[in-house]
């Protein structure tokens, strides 16, 4: 069930940071797409940590708990901070900071997901 | 402000990009790998921990302009280049000592390789952006000096204006 979540964190990060990308890739920088598409990745973060904190209060818990915690507060930053990094880039390479916050948070989430065990 | 070109912008901005997010995964993984486990793998972890100040320096130093955090950039940028091909060496020859994985291991391989390509990656930026690679690098012209002094003093012309020849 966790890894369910953390299975749909991935593929929402995957399919709006490739899109990003190729937006970026057109040279188009719409900020109000790139917005939009790192909210709906920091959601998807937030919920899984949400899932987390619900399953550790029942009982669970994970293989390293304070590498898990490291890397779901990263999860939690790296959208934001993306979001700020990439739109203060006027040119499509700020696009393409916004697309690879996306991926670098599925990256973060497989980690996650091998570290709860 | 008068930097050549800043190293944050352009193709620079996901170079620092994905600079942050090493020093943040480097700093984090190094501080839970001492704070828990030192007793385990001290070489490793204190590599660990060697590779994350290493890439703060450098997102500093790529983040920020001027010739202080250019040099800053390209001393990191070295740093991590030598890190990474000694301690992935090492760790391939006498993987003993490493009992646990640090970043530069086996070449970055637990990172995708990526520990690897950033360096080179950084220090191409870092050159291309130079301020003294603008005017583009010939071999310095000798000044006149006073040998030359017989010759006349305006260069020579050549034949680029052909219309002001009688």
């Amino acid at each position: 069930m966790r890894h369910g979540v953390a299975d749909a964190v991935i593929a929402v990060s995957l399919v709006v940071g490739l899109g990003i990308i190729v937006l970026a890739l057109l040279g188009r920088r719409p900020i109000l797409v790139l917005l939009g598409g790192l909210a709906a990745v920091e959601l998807a973060a937030l919920a899984q940590v949400v899932v987390a904190v619900v399953v550790v209060l029942r009982g669970e818990r994970p293989d390293s708990a304070p590498t898990f915690t490291g890397y779901a507060l990263a999860s939690l930053l790296v959208p934001p901070a993306g979001a700020v990094w990439a739109l203060a880039e006027r040119s499509r390479w700020g696009t393409a900071a916004a697309g690879i916050s996306c991926l670098v948070l599925a990256v973060l989430t497989v980690r996650m997901r091998q570290v709860w065990g | 402000m008068t930097e050549a070109r800043a190293t944050a912008s352009g193709p620079g901005r996901l170079l620092v990009l994905v600079y942050g997010i090493f020093a943040l995964s480097a700093g984090a993984r190094a501080g839970v790998q001492i704070a828990t486990k030192f007793a385990d793998a001290p070489v490793a972890y204190l590599l660990s921990a060697l590779a994350a100040v290493v890439y703060v320096l450098a997102t500093i130093g790529l983040a920020r302009s001027g010739p202080g955090a250019r040099r800053l950039a390209v001393v990191a940028c070295s740093v991590e280049l030598v890190g990474v091909l000694t301690v992935g060496t090492v760790s391939l020859l006498v993987p003993e000592e490493f009992p646990d994985a640090t970043v530069w291991s086996g070449y970055g391989e637990g990172y995708g390789f990526v520990p690897l390509v950033l360096p080179v990656l950084g220090l191409a930026w870092l050159r291309h952006t130079s301020p003294s690679r603008r005017p583009s690098p010939r071999p310095t012209r000798r000044p006149p000096s006073a040998q030359d002094s017989s010759e006349p003093p305006q260069p020579h012309r050549r034949p680029t204006r052909p219309e002001a020849t009688p």
